[in-house]
């Protein structure tokens, strides 16, 4: 038998391989890594860790993460109230915010409707989205176009179709983000499949 | 597999292609848990095992396939899905999606059988099942119909005189007058949605659907003897051969897995004629007194022995021919 682990060092293995896309030898380097360094880094590390669930809260109107109530997105004056962007996961909104190009509001569903998963719609913020969506509609202000930004995978298309069936009676009008080519990428390294539903997706120019 | 001393196992191929430039594959297998793990490299890059379906073109025979006419209809869709796969990769994206679709779409069965989950939501992955389903179905049948001709032709070749050799598929959706595919596979599904939520399980589709080898219109599962089962395999394997060799005129590899044994004399003659005017084939045996001598003639042997060292096994070339290669374990 070789000599056990001492359990302090141990444990941090172990709560480093259930994070995702971490396995055990990863785990092991982290531990190492961090038993190594300077003790300032290893507690700069267990605070920001403790910061992150004492100070990150879900925004109540978006579901964004937040350091307030409402998230800075949901604050802003500056935004376009009648557009609507759906989207699976927090990280989402960053993306689309890096573009700079999207200046109206979000909802983060948190996930995507997945049985295999035993992810329902009600696990997600739907029923919220469709509140929301309804609340805007009396108020005399609905959302003149919410766009569908789920990932195109069978998961997210089978929530955006989802979405669009319950969301028609109260916006007036749905969109989903476009597939195809990346911009800057060359035609012969796409894959098939790509190519394929980016001809689909042809438009007259 | 991997040796019961060894870590992994890894074997690699560098393939070229009539002016293409030469692609590396590795494929390696590693301990993981109580079983292995395959890992896929194109180039040096981890890719997936789809990757490789337009890569190398392989017709592989070995010995479990003797059981491709009357065994399981699971051996049939896999023989067919792996042709498939290599004559148009697209088909492997449509397959995958297929299956997702489908352990979506029974998850939910489960769901509303024992948790009351909504069967409204079916509605949510019966689109992609049915459109990826129709597509899969579609593309079968378009490989078979150009299967046919070479299937006919191989059948004749083999066993002159028995009566055409053909291939029906089978469909648990079949299509009435003026219907397309899609259109067949959702009312299917309308019909039997009943029946599936009971059993918490789809009930309809292509992963149900079977191939049925015909000689003279009999099929042969249940009327045909061993004799005229092995021919109509080695006929089917042949015939692929033909017809990937048809896409682009580039053959595909052929590798015989211990076969020969499987066969008797006049069977044997035909396969070795067909290896002889192929440009690359190989073929692994176990007793090399049961290949024909005039195979041995064409080709390269190499014999399989174990190394007492840290390597696997060694490849010791037995004599020099230039052809088809037969490795010796």
């Amino acid at each position: 038998m070789p000599a056990p682990l001492i359990e302090p060092v141990a444990r941090l293995i172990e709560s480093f391989a259930r994070l995702p896309g971490i396995g055990p030898k990863t785990a092991q380097r982290l531990t190492f890594h961090l038993l190594r360094a300077p003790e300032v880094e290893a507690r700069n590390l267990a605070a920001a860790l403790v910061a992150v669930r004492d100070e990150v809260v879900f925004c109540e109107r978006c579901f964004n993460i937040s350091d307030a109530p409402l998230c800075s997105i949901c604050r802003d004056p500056g935004r376009d109230t009648s557009r609507l962007c759906v989207v699976e996961e927090p990280l989402d909104v960053l993306a689309i915010e890096r573009t700079g190009e999207f200046r109206g509001l979000y909802h983060v569903l948190n996930g995507a409707i997945s049985p295999i998963d035993g992810i329902g719609p009600e696990r997600l913020r739907i029923r919220e989205l469709l509140a929301r969506a309804d609340e805007a509609r009396r108020a005399g202000r609905p959302f003149t176009e919410v766009i569908l930004a789920t990932n195109p995978t069978l998961e997210g298309e089978a929530t955006a179709m989802y979405l669009a069936e319950r969301l028609e009676a109260t916006v007036e009008s749905i969109t989903r983000i476009a597939r195809g080519i990346p911009v800057g990428g060359d035609l012969e390294y796409a894959d098939e499949i790509t190519l394929i539903r980016s001809l689909q997706g042809r438009r007259a120019v | 597999m991997i040796r019961r001393t060894a870590d992994g196992a890894r074997a690699e191929a560098g393939v070229q292609a009539g002016g293409t430039r030469p692609v590396e594959l590795a494929v390696e297998l590693a301990r993981q848990g109580g079983g292995s793990r395959k890992r896929i490299a194109v180039n040096g890059v981890p890719r997936r095992a789809a990757a490789l379906a337009g890569t190398l073109r392989v017709v592989l025979f070995a010995p479990e396939e003797m059981l491709l006419v009357a065994g399981p209809p699971g051996l049939r869709r896999s023989a067919l899905d792996l042709l498939a796969g290599q004559a148009r990769p697209a088909y492997l994206h449509d397959l995958a999606t297929y299956g997702r679709a489908l352990q979506q779409r029974n998850s939910l069965l489960r769901a509303i059988r024992d948790e009351g989950a909504s069967p409204e939501d079916l509605r949510l992955w019966d689109a992609p099942l049915v459109e990826a389903g129709a597509a899969v179905v579609a593309e079968r049948l378009r490989l078979l119909d150009a299967l046919a001709g070479p299937l006919a032709a191989a059948g004749r070749e083999i066993a002159p005189g028995e009566g055409p050799l053909t291939v029906v598929y089978e469909t648990n959706a079949p299509r009435l007058p003026g219907e397309e595919p899609r259109e067949a596979l959702a009312r299917r599904l309308r019909d039997t949605a009943d029946k599936e939520r009971w059993n918490g399980t789809t009930l309809v589709g292509p992963h149900r659907d079977d191939l049925r080898f015909e000689l003279a219109g009999e099929p042969l599962a249940a009327f045909g003897s061993r004799g005229q089962q092995r021919s109509a395999i080695l006929a089917f394997k042949l015939a692929q051969l033909d017809l990937l060799t048809d896409l682009d005129g580039r053959p595909p590899l052929l590798l015989l897995d211990d076969v020969f044994s499987e066969l008797d004399p006049q069977r044997r003659e035909h396969l070795v004629r067909r290896i002889a005017d192929l440009p690359q084939a190989f073929v692994t045996t176990t007793s090399p007194h049961d290949l024909d001598p005039a195979l041995r003639e064409h080709a390269t042997t190499w014999r399989v022995e174990p190394d007492d060292g840290e390597r696997g096994a060694l490849l010791l070339p037995d004599r020099g021919h230039e052809g088809p290669a037969v490795a010796v374990p």
